[in-house]
């Protein structure tokens, strides 16, 4: 087993080779494209990394959005607290 | 009358809990009725007289349910887990806090998952299938969110709930998971937890209702998040 950042780093890096060779045109492939796209090709790290931030983003937005506040345990921990405290001074163990 | 053993040892570890003990033994007693446990209390020599408490608390339910291991002073939660699983008689270990946050009407759900599916540790989540907090603001909400999103991220866990310390575990791994673990506070949860999964044990998830403390404070300052931080960097470097 490797730890996480050596798992991490061996798909970035790979990554990083694929985009270089596209970037540098040792392998053809932005010749066969649009003009547009080209662009992307060229800043696809930064893209990636947007990407990679907006999806961070809306994942805690959402997150955030869909809390579960369990309104209904507190009030019933409450009432449970009320009858605990009751049966408790009753038998002395506290007071 | 011969002393019977129980299956489940509950560790409460306390400091300052005098107010919050009483009512959670008294919850563990309604909700735990069929089952057989020792609740093992590990008192950081708490002025407040929790230990007092406690000590009452024996008297009305018996020596055989509520094991007292008090210990000198404060010395964090890692440690509190091992001294009182050095005294657990339990098959199971179920690690909870004594501030009424985590509720043992969720015992025997967990011990029911356990037993269906065989597994090593059942753990409470507050993030999947109905599980939740109660009394956050947006802003614990949002870092908790945040932290957590990180942990998945990173992590890569296959558990929803990483800081959670609201669990079941069979004793021996509990035991094998103190001892790898290295990490302090919530860090030292999520680290356990970690290691569990890339030990490749067999984990279930209970959703749990979480309801933050009423009495006395709930720490969660800048120092908090960057020991979180600096863990969980040290989990993804350094831990395989």
């Amino acid at each position: 087993m490797a730890t996480q950042l050596v798992i991490y780093s061996a798909h970035v890096i790979l990554l990083v080779l694929l985009w270089l060779l596209a970037y540098t045109e040792v392998v053809p492939l932005v010749s066969y494209l649009p003009e547009y796209a080209r662009c992307l090709v060229n800043y696809a790290p930064i893209i990636a990394v947007i990407l990679l931030g907006l999806y961070a983003a809306a994942t805690v937005i959402h997150g955030v959005c869909t809390f579960n506040d369990c309104a209904n345990a507190k009030a019933e921990l409450l009432a449970e607290i009320q009858e605990a405290r009751k049966e408790l001074k009753q038998k002395k163990i506290i007071d | 009358m011969a002393p019977v053993v129980p299956n489940y040892s509950i560790i409460l570890p306390t400091f300052e809990e005098k107010e919050n003990l009483p009512i959670c033994v008294w919850l563990i007693e309604k909700h735990l009725k069929e089952i057989s446990y020792e609740i093992i209390i590990v008192d950081d020599a708490s002025p407040d007289g929790t230990q007092e408490v406690a000590r009452n608390l024996q008297k009305e339910y018996g020596e055989d349910k509520i094991v007292i291991k008090p210990r000198a002073g404060k010395l964090g939660l890692g440690t509190a887990y091992s001294h009182g699983l050095s005294f657990a008689r339990g098959q199971f270990i179920i690690l909870m806090d004594a501030d009424l946050s985590h509720h043992p009407k969720f015992i025997p759900e967990m011990i029911a998952l356990q037993q269906k599916y065989k597994l090593d540790i059942v753990t409470g989540t507050r993030y999947k299938d109905g599980g939740g907090v109660s009394g956050w603001d947006i802003k614990r909400k949002t870092i908790s969110k945040g932290a957590n999103f990180l942990a998945q991220f990173l992590l890569n866990p296959g558990v929803s709930d990483l800081t959670g310390s609201f669990r079941l575990y069979k004793k021996e791994i509990l035991a094998k998971l103190i001892a790898e673990s290295v990490s302090k506070g919530y860090v030292f949860q999520m680290e356990m937890m970690f290691r569990a999964k890339k030990a490749g044990y067999r984990i279930g998830e209970v959703p749990i209702s979480f309801v933050d403390r009423f009495f006395g404070e709930s720490k969660l300052g800048s120092q908090e998040i960057v020991d979180y931080a600096t863990g969980l960097l040290y989990l993804f470097a350094f831990v395989w």
